[in-house]
């Protein structure tokens, strides 16, 4: 279960890119403000722009039905908004095909939302209805993750806890692709993927990627002290 | 409240509608009673359970795609951009062209829900979807109001005038048919692709990335809102209120789900209209009072309790 992305452009936005994903992908991807993080993810998920080809575990995403592709692509915007009242507990069910419970109900203990099941979920605070969401995208059990700033708006004990979750999803097969803004927990992903005005410059593990010189060009940062400062 | 119960009410109150008064109907034989029923009061039990279920279903869908529980049938400018079309229609033809008046009560609905979508489209602010609403609905009315002035004869002006204000009364089962088979035509498609307008909650690139591109179902649903209501609109003026708050009624019923509200809304909608029309039928004797004066004079003390309600409330009235 692999996943090919060729030629994907959103024009004024991303230039041509192309991009796989191996079976087990844990990959993070990062870029200062504007890089073209959102536009490139939702070039993926084919919300947007063009490609010649996108390929999730051996099918085309444009040949597949919505609940084929409910279950191959899980998108999580960056927005948070939700227009309508609905219970939690029945937006975690809300999809083309509704999942299973056992699985619904698996995530509501992880991620510790039984509390939060009969609320309407436009009514959350910005970090509960994030948990809400992500669960909601996990509990259809996608091939590939596409996930824009899944930790914003949580504190810290949630932001470590969903990145072990993301991580255990990607160990159990699935491929993961996560804009990250905090760069201080990239190093626990196993590969970076490095933006910069609207085209991919810099592509490998987190070691190779913090730092070098298409890091610091991007970024516009200079080390410092065993940190950062403004270059 | 299960949403289940509407059905019994909506049998009762189809029931109520068609027989009261029951006064004439007993003392006569039975073949001019069946006359009376079939040709005098079905057109209009029809009538007022299709409109009514026309601008709930409208209301809902429309509410669905602009993510926005003010998004009604009256407040879009699409009843009197229907009303415009219809006047328009038969001021070239003559109010005898069902049909026709039908079409162009579509097609005016329609241009109505189009300008307002370029104006403020999906998640524009309340504000702007109101004032945009607003000066649409201004604009059709004072075309419509030009067009009656300009009327050949003071007659035609009244009778016009009459028919603008919303009634059921007085229309053949042939009228009836022209205008509820095009609008319920369109309330099966809206009801057909009630999935989509619960996932499209999710936002617009969720949706998307699930293969339902939010302009075309935007699209779609403006087209089949504007020919439900605009054909109702043609043969029995503008009905205010109805398409407004049976949707917001019916959500209430359906934990929230804009999709899955708009059959509900449609039932509430139809029961609305059938109550409101039972109503009109108290008039003194001689007089009669538009069924849409009644709408909007219990729907605005309920708007406004809505209103109330939500206020400081984020997101309230949806």
């Amino acid at each position: 279960m692999s996943a090919t992305f060729a030629d994907l452009a959103v024009s004024g936005r991303l230039t041509t890119t192309s991009l796989s994903l191996d079976p087990g992908a844990f990959v993070a991807l990062i870029g200062p403000n504007g890089s073209g993080k959102t536009s490139l993810l939702r070039a993926m998920a084919g919300v947007d722009g063009t490609a010649s080809a996108r390929t999730i575990a051996g099918n085309a995403l444009e040949a597949m039905g919505t609940a084929a592709r409910a279950n191959t692509i899980g998108l999580l915007p960056a927005s948070r908004m939700l227009a309508w009242p609905i219970p939690v507990r029945d937006l975690l069910a809300l999809a083309p095909v509704a999942p299973e419970n056992d699985q619904i109900g698996q995530l509501v203990e992880r991620l510790e939302l039984a509390s939060l099941l009969d609320r309407p979920a436009s009514h959350l605070s910005t970090g509960e209805r994030a948990r809400v969401l992500l669960a909601r995208v996990l509990a259809n059990e996608p091939d590939l993750l596409l996930l824009d700033e899944p930790l914003a708006n949580l504190d810290p004990y949630w932001a470590l806890t969903i990145l072990d979750l993301l991580a255990e999803e990607a160990r159990g097969g699935r491929m993961v692709l996560a804009a990250m803004h905090d760069l201080a927990l990239v190093d626990r992903f196993q590969r970076v993927v490095l933006m910069h005005e609207g085209r991919l410059v810099a592509d490998g593990p987190p070691s190779r990627i913090l730092g070098c010189e298409a890091f610091r060009t991007a970024f516009r940062l200079q080390p410092h002290e065993g940190g950062w400062q403004p270059a | 409240m299960n949403r289940w119960w509407l059905l019994p009410g909506f049998a009762l109150l189809f029931a109520v509608h068609l027989a009261v008064p029951l006064a004439p109907l007993d003392a006569l034989d039975p073949e001019t009673a069946r006359l009376i029923l079939v040709e005098l009061r079905l057109p209009r039990t029809l009538l007022a359970i299709g409109y009514g279920l026309s601008l709930g279903m409208a209301g809902a869908a429309l509410q669905a795609i602009f993510a926005n529980p003010l998004a009604s049938p009256d407040i879009t400018g699409a009843a009197s951009g229907g009303a415009l079309g219809a006047v328009t229609v038969a001021y070239v033809f003559g109010l005898s062209g069902a049909v026709a008046m039908a079409a162009g009560g579509a097609v005016g609905a329609g241009l109505a829900l189009a300008l307002l979508f370029v104006v403020a489209g999906r998640n524009a602010p309340p504000a702007r979807l109101l004032l945009g609403g607003l000066a649409i609905a201004l604009a059709a009315g004072s075309a419509t109001a030009l067009l009656l002035a300009l009327a050949p004869s003071p007659f035609a002006f009244y009778e016009m005038w009459r028919w603008l204000m919303g009634s059921l009364a007085d229309r053949s089962l042939p009228q009836a048919a022209a205008a509820l088979v095009p609008a319920l035509s369109a309330c099966a498609l809206l009801w057909r692709g009630r999935k989509a307008y619960d996932l499209i909650a999710l936002g617009d690139d969720v949706s998307a990335s699930l293969g339902i591109d939010p302009r075309r179902l935007a699209t779609r649903a403006m087209v089949l809102a504007a020919i439900a209501t605009g054909a109702c609109v043609a043969l029995c003026g503008a009905i205010g209120f109805v398409g407004l708050v049976a949707p917001i009624a019916a959500r209430a019923l359906v934990r929230g789900h804009p999709g899955r509200a708009i059959l509900p809304a449609g039932v509430l909608g139809a029961l609305l209209l059938m109550g409101a029309d039972l109503l009109v039928r108290f008039a003194p004797a001689g007089r009669e009072i538009p069924v849409g004066v009644v709408t909007s004079l219990i729907g605005t003390p309920l708007f406004i309790l809505v209103l109330l309600r939500a206020r400081g409330m984020a997101g309230g009235l949806r």
